[in-house]
């Protein structure tokens, strides 16, 4: 991204203000000392978690380690424990299915919660902006505990009104106990939390489509769904390109709802997910080396799957 | 203005790096228990107060 | 980890009145959740600023946290404090080298509560002898209540079957430990629980520390009772019994307890006898990184005082101290919890035990256990993901 993405991000910060030009001798050193509190805020709060976790993901570091004794440095030894380790590779494998499967789902129906409130009047686009913002305004322990209750085996409303459909026996039925159904659970949960987020994003972009490229289209005889396929995705397109990142992301690291789910069901390993294993190896086993060698691994996947979207980003910003 | 905007980040920053710093100063004389607050840690529920139902 | 029945309020306030008559000083008492406490022990201990003084902690995670350097050494207390009058098998897994680091802070124990209507009606008796109990059990159990209600993963109650056919869960083997599931005792136990858990409960495989009196109560509005049987830790008998509306708080339900409809016994051994289940209780020891050192052994001084062992025990947690036993009184559930607890085991005081418990590995084991795998593969499986684990700090 070095040398072409950089001149035109310059040019963008200095060519469009038509005011009054900025006389460079006025830039004292006011900016850079206004920014140092942030700065150093930054640095403290996410600089020293991060540095301590990679220089730990090298070390031997277990609980004696965390009451005082040396830690020794192990290279590269926890990594290659992890290459090793088919539990590793499981919980990895099921939440990059997971995280994708959720963030899509999430994203599809969160564009066409946007078109419906982009297309209906307005008291009921109300309603539906209310309902959303409470769902999405819900803490997520007490989500987490609604839905719990919802597919209780013995008392939630979700198997005694599947059992009421005749010919279907559902009465009892442990949602919780087995791993598909358990991430199904979770996987609702989490889209039930996260669409009001992405239909609000997208109904903002929607709002920004001209009417009269709608009408021209229309009379050019495109049907509603070339007119969708055509014209409004093309145009809400990075919005939905970082909408879908940013679930992505959250969707891979996800933790409190598969923990507090877990606490109701199992606490067997064939139920963890990414943040729940690393919980796992480091405060529960007191493994903290092992756990900062998979967080970093966690970390290195985010990054790989946004640099693909950064790049995305920028070229579309170039072609602008 | 600008200068008066300057002291007062620079002041805030130096809060900021001082708090860092900082440590509690007095310590009291481990060996004396008079005068002691010390914090003990229980775990667990009270059995009286768990749920008797689903 | 303990069973989590715990110091009620008139101790508390017993003990910051006392601490403030001894020192002058505050005493704070802070409750942490069993279910968090390994973590927040874990980051609060090493820090001076944040530890707490003095901390109760679950016997099994004693070993572990003696070993790594978190408690101050008492041993010149130890005397004062009950020396061998204190409950032995607590004292052994709080000391390293011959050094006491973590005393006893109370004990626990489980036994069997059961319906004496379901039992009447089946022209079932109560058991004595563990096969016999499977047995009645079958008897009791149908599609909408269990003989003999047991969580899949419930490693805690489980092990009890392992400990009563001869098997346990590690072996010391010099300075080093290891997992003993394969040992043909343990296994012959597993399968003994494995079939009872299959013919004789309805919860499900992945249950595991839950709150088994709720499904001995006959629930509002429900015909009966989900379990005829159950076992759970000694203080469940206050959450068990005839359901009513709190007087107080009509939201909420009470139990009272009914010798008519409900009764208590002690795990029968395979033979007869009592079998040994998992001691509950707890350790009690102080900060290493504290620095108000004199404050906390004062504190130590009156939780092992004959006042507070006697508070203790007169609120049915068993006294630390072998002399003040008989506080717990005379009823059922004081000479089950006395007779249970006589014959109860610790887990393994080696250094990796907390990490061993914190991974979540018995309850998976467990889980696949009763879930009907075969237990001598998945024991050998285990065994060695345990291994890992064990020595460990």
């Amino acid at each position: 991204m070095s040398a072409p993405t950089r001149t035109p991000a310059r040019a963008r910060m200095s060519s469009p203000a038509p005011g009054p030009r900025i006389q460079p001798r006025r830039t004292t050193g006011v900016p850079y000392v206004l920014i140092v509190p942030a700065l150093i805020a930054l640095l403290l709060g996410l600089g020293y978690p991060l540095i301590w976790q990679i220089v730990t993901s090298f070390q031997k570091y277990g609980l004696s380690q965390q009451f005082g004794k040396p830690p020794e440095f192990v290279g590269f030894d926890n990594f290659a424990n992890l290459v090793w380790d088919g539990e590793f590779w499981a919980v990895l494998v099921r939440s990059l299915l997971f995280c994708v499967v959720t963030a899509a789902v999430t994203v599809v129906i969160g564009v066409l919660m946007a078109v419906l409130m982009n297309a209906v009047g307005r008291t009921v686009r109300l309603i539906l902006q209310i309902s959303m913002l409470f769902a999405w305004a819900m803490p997520v322990a007490a989500a987490t505990t609604v839905f719990i209750w919802l597919f209780d085996r013995r008392r939630g409303v979700v198997n005694y009104l599947l059992d009421a459909i005749p010919g279907v026996d559902m009465n009892r039925y442990d949602w919780l106990g087995n791993p598909l159904t358990f991430f199904f659970v979770a996987s609702v949960l989490i889209i039930w939390m996260s669409v009001p987020f992405v239909s609000f994003a997208i109904y903002a972009g929607l709002t920004q489509i001209s009417e009269e490229v709608m009408e021209a289209a229309q009379i050019d005889g495109a049907g509603a769904w070339q007119r969708f396929r055509r014209i409004i995705l093309p145009m809400v397109r990075p919005v939905l390109s970082i909408v879908l990142l940013l679930q992505l992301i959250w969707d891979l690291r996800v933790f409190a709802q598969i923990t507090l789910l877990k606490d109701a069901g199992s606490k067997s390993g064939d139920f963890d997910l990414l943040g729940t294993y690393i919980y796992k190896l480091g405060t529960a086993t007191g493994d903290f080396g092992m756990a900062s060698a998979v967080s970093i691994v966690v970390l290195l996947v985010t990054l790989a799957i946004s640099w693909v979207y950064v790049r995305e980003l920028i070229k579309e910003d170039e072609a602008q | 203005m600008k200068r008066k905007i300057a002291s007062i980040a620079a002041a805030t920053a130096a809060l900021v790096v001082l708090a860092g710093c900082s440590t509690p100063s007095e310590a009291p004389n481990p060996d004396d228990a008079k005068g002691q607050n010390i914090t003990f840690w229980l775990m667990g529920v009270t059995p009286r107060t768990l749920s008797v139902t689903t | 980890m303990a069973d989590g029945g715990d110091t009620p309020d008139t101790l508390r306030d017993y003990l910051k009145t006392e601490y403030k008559k001894a020192t002058g000083g505050t005493l704070t008492i802070e409750e942490q959740g069993w279910g968090d406490a390994l973590a927040k022990l874990q980051t609060a201990l090493p820090d001076a600023d944040n530890t707490p003084d003095v901390t109760e902690i679950g016997n099994t995670w004693s070993p572990t946290f003696t070993n790594v350097g978190a408690f101050s050494d008492i041993s010149d207390m130890y005397d004062e404090l009950g020396g061998d009058k204190l409950l032995t098998s607590f004292v052994d897994v709080g000391k390293v080298d011959g050094k006491n680091y973590a005393l006893p802070y109370y004990f626990g124990s489980r036994y069997v509560f059961y319906r004496k209507d379901l039992y009447a009606a089946a022209g079932v008796e109560v058991p004595t002898t563990l096969p016999q109990l499977t047995e009645i059990a079958q008897k009791l159990h149908n599609d909408s209540t269990s003989g003999f209600y047991l969580g899949g993963e419930d490693w805690r109650n489980g092990v009890s079957w392992i400990f009563a056919y001869g098997g346990d869960l590690a072996k010391q083997d010099g300075d080093q430990w290891k997992s003993s599931l394969s040992d043909p005792k343990s296994i012959e136990g597993l399968e003994a629980l494995q079939e009872l858990y299959t013919s004789a409960s309805n919860a499900p495989v992945t249950e595991a520390d839950s709150t088994p009196w709720v499904n001995i109560n006959t629930q509002p509005e429900a015909a009966g009772p989900e379990a005829a049987t159950i076992i759970a830790p000694g203080w469940a008998h206050w959450s068990i019994g005839d359901l009513a509306p709190d007087p107080k708080d009509d939201t909420k339900q009470v139990a009272t307890w009914n010798d008519e409809v409900f009764g208590a016994y002690v795990l029968p051994g395979v033979d007869g006898g009592v079998a040994p289940v998992f001691a509950g209780g707890s350790n009690i020891a102080i900060s290493a990184s504290s620095k108000n050192q004199a404050g906390a052994r004062e504190l130590m001084k009156i939780i092992f005082s004959k006042e507070y062992q006697e508070m203790l025990g007169a609120n049915g947690l068993g006294p630390a101290n072998s002399d003040y036993v008989s506080s717990l009184g005379d009823d059922q559930f004081a000479k089950a919890l006395i007779e249970s607890a006589l014959g109860s085991k610790l887990t393994p005081a080696a250094v990796g035990w907390a990490g061993v418990e914190g991974s979540g590995l018995l309850e998976e084991f467990f889980g696949k256990v009763n879930a009907g795998g075969d237990v001598a593969s998945l024991a050998a499986e285990y065994d060695k993901k345990i291994d890992e684990l064990i020595n460990k700090s």
